[in-house]
């Protein structure tokens, strides 16, 4: 019942934002409600609650809880943010769409409805990358992300179908097929080198409050899918799969390199997220390059951090720009003294997608390289993989410098009070209630900055706390994958 | 072979053609709609009936959905970049092509019908995604593509249950959606659904 409740809020609220968006501050506040009532649903939902369709069930692991609430705070988070800067209108309907599909997908035990569903979230999700002005360039964009998600998901499909439970074909050359088949249609999903133009297209061209839904939550869940098929799929009888493994880690660790390097070379932010999401997805593929169990949790680790860490980046970035209206860094002198919070905020996403050695993401990254690669080759994958803190230490050098024009005509976090006659209270005419209503309004009026980045702190820390262990990420991602089949005894 | 997936198959071809020579776009929702709704019958089997009425329904609600994006912009679309005639000819050669590796398949729970209709279906799904340049055309052939991999779930031997039906439905619903929200708002931007570089209207281009 736990998982039919979350599934009727997704729907709930997907529907009840659609009907309202014709009314923007409606739709954003039915959607904000929508979102925290998710998030608090998919908290309280047991493990092991079960939903039977048909000879399948929808089993909800603890991972599958841990993965729902995270995006739903996160989204939550980037709702508000959102209307801070103005508002995406499709965005909550989007969010919620594509949170109920994702729910499914992460649920089921039936692989190839798993990928189908994971596909429909995809697809809701894209809704959210138009809004506002819309040009040529932003529609082809989505269109091609629409074409990306439909073929990659196909692809997947195609892959189960091939390789499923009782497969026909189990020689060590149709198993290499099936794992190439995924491994391309999760190079597609999430943007690996030579596949990458789309997804980097996306997130620099599209409304930046999308890239988290549709260019991170979105992607790590089908490949949280994908891998789980992998992590099932029969050996073959004979022969093994060392030249698949081959050619899907060498992808990788170009997509990783070439990513890495157009990172330390751009100077536009949204561009350097476009690309970390890149090199993220190679150390996805790292995954299915390698041949030890020990890879899959590691890999589901890994996939909650980067949906974590990205979605706080954007976030800054979104708070960057609002608050001094540049993403480029060398435009943003002194940003660091007028924006301290979106400054902790950046640190922390990069502890949460990188991290240090001993914490989750930085083990779990380790853990793929080496598995997928060996040593001394794995410790140069992770190095490579670092190198996108060279421009966030750049960002961080020319924070500190004296502000610049843009900064300097720009808003800071420093709250405004409100004006002598706004604050003071009329008892003879309004009540305590109104009051308290009407500086709340007047606060988010004037103290738009200020809000925007202690929203983003918040999830900043928050995304820490997972990464340091909080909500036990290690236990549920070394449970059961999606698509594995009915639980025993149910 | 039975008669029933032959004459389904037959269908869902006929269905393909449509979708992929017209350069009327609400023939081209006709044309996906027959191939969608004939496509249950060539997997073989009779399917669960309020399966099937859950999936007829999204279907149609999918067409309607399409046809309402067509309508809200410009009903003529551009011809596909390959030629109908010539998308046609590779689409019957893969049905073809499906209907023989189905035959030679080492294990009697593989379906040849099936697996010809959905390499046929993939075919006709990837043609038009690749070679279609308007929002409606790409829209069809993902859902060409995505009801051609459900297909060959059963077509490889593999369980055709409730849980994938019921996702087929949602997703191509859901892939609807998506095309005709950018049908609608991409027809806000130039009146029509092409995706390509050319002068907004006939108005701006004189």
């Amino acid at each position: 019942m736990a998982l039919l409740a979350l599934l009727v809020v997704a729907a709930a609220g997907a529907a009840g934002t659609f009907l309202a968006r014709g009314r923007a501050a409606m739709a954003a506040g039915v959607g904000i409600a929508a979102l925290a009532v998710f998030a608090v649903t998919a908290a309280a939902m047991p493990p092991d609650a079960t939903l039977s369709v048909g000879a399948a069930q929808l089993v909800v692991t603890p991972y599958a809880r841990l993965w729902l609430t995270a995006a739903a705070v996160a989204l939550l988070a980037v709702e508000v943010v959102s209307q801070v800067h103005g508002g995406q209108r499709d965005l909550p309907f989007a969010a919620l769409g594509g949170l109920g599909a994702a729910a499914v997908a992460l649920t089921v035990t039936d692989a190839a409805a798993a990928v189908l569903a994971v596909t429909a979230a995809g697809c809701l999700g894209l809704v959210a990358t138009l809004g506002g002005h819309v040009t040529m360039p932003t529609l082809r964009v989505s269109a091609d992300g629409l074409r990306g998600v439909a073929v990659a998901g196909a692809g997947a499909v195609l892959a189960v179908a091939w390789i499923g439970d009782d497969a026909i074909f189990l020689s060590s050359g149709a198993v290499a097929v099936g794992v190439l088949l995924m491994a391309a249609a999760l190079a597609l999903r999430l943007g690996a080198v030579p596949l990458h133009v789309p997804l980097a297209r996306l997130v620099e061209t599209a409304r930046l409050v999308a890239v988290p839904l549709a260019a991170a939550w979105l992607p790590a869940t089908f490949a949280i899918v994908g891998l789980g098929w992998a992590q099932l799929v029969p050996a073959p009888v004979a022969g093994d799969l060392a030249g698949p493994r081959l050619i899907v880690a060498l992808v990788a660790v170009v997509t990783i390199a070439a990513a890495s390097v157009v990172e330390i070379l751009d100077d536009d932010l949204a561009r350097i997220l476009g690309y970390g999401l890149v090199a993220d997805g190679g150390f996805v593929l790292l995954a299915l390059a390698a041949a030890d169990p020990a890879v899959w949790p590691a890999a589901r680790t890994w996939l909650l951090c980067l949906a974590l860490s990205r979605t706080v980046m954007t976030l800054a970035i979104l708070g960057l720009d609002g608050a001094h209206g540049t993403r480029r860094v060398r435009e943003l002198h002194g940003w660091l003294r007028r924006t301290p919070s979106l400054g902790i905020a950046l640190a922390a996403s990069v502890l949460v997608g990188i991290g240090l050695p001993g914490m989750l993401p930085f083990e779990a990254r380790r853990t793929l390289a080496v598995l997928a690669v060996g040593e001394p080759l794995g410790a140069l994958v992770l190095i490579l993989g670092a190198l996108p803190l060279l421009p966030l230490a750049r960002l961080a050098w020319v924070g500190v410098q004296v502000p610049g024009p843009a900064v300097a005509a720009g808003g800071s976090e420093r709250p405004v009070m409100p004006p002598a006659d706004a604050t003071k209270p009329s008892t003879a005419r309004l009540a305590g209630a109104r009051t308290i209503v009407r500086r709340a309004a007047l606060a988010w009026q004037l103290d738009r900055v200020p809000i925007a980045s202690a929203v983003t702190g918040l999830l900043a820390l928050a995304a820490l706390a997972v990464a340091l262990g909080v909500g036990g990420l290690a236990e549920a991602a070394a449970g059961r994958p999606p698509g594995a089949g009915p639980t025993p005894g149910l | 072979m039975a008669p029933i997936p032959v004459a389904a198959a037959i269908l869902v071809l006929l269905g393909a053609a449509v979708t992929l020579r017209a350069t009327h776009g609400r023939l081209t929702v006709v044309g996906l709609g027959v191939a969608l709704l004939g496509l249950p019958l060539a997997v073989g089997g009779i399917p669960d009936p309020l399966v099937l009425a859950f999936r007829t329904v999204a279907i149609l609600l999918a067409l309607l959905l399409l046809d309402h994006a067509v309508r809200r912009t410009t009903s003529l679309i551009g011809p596909i970049h390959l030629g109908g005639t010539t998308e046609v000819a590779i689409v019957l050669a893969a049905w073809l092509l499906g209907l023989i590796l189905g035959s030679t398949m080492p294990d009697a729970r593989g379906a040849a019908i099936a697996l010809a209709t959905a390499v046929a279906l993939g075919t006709a799904g990837l043609t038009l995604q690749w070679f279609g340049h308007d929002t409606l055309r790409r829209g069809c052939g993902a859902m060409f593509a995505l009801a051609a991999g459900a297909t060959a779930v059963p077509a490889f031997g593999g369980a055709e249950g409730a849980a994938l039906e019921l996702a087929l439905a949602g997703t191509l619903l859901a892939v609807a959606g998506a095309t005709a929200w950018l049908a609608v708002v991409g027809g806000r931007v130039r009146h029509d659904l092409e995706l390509a570089d050319r002068p907004r209207d006939l108005r701006d281009a004189g």
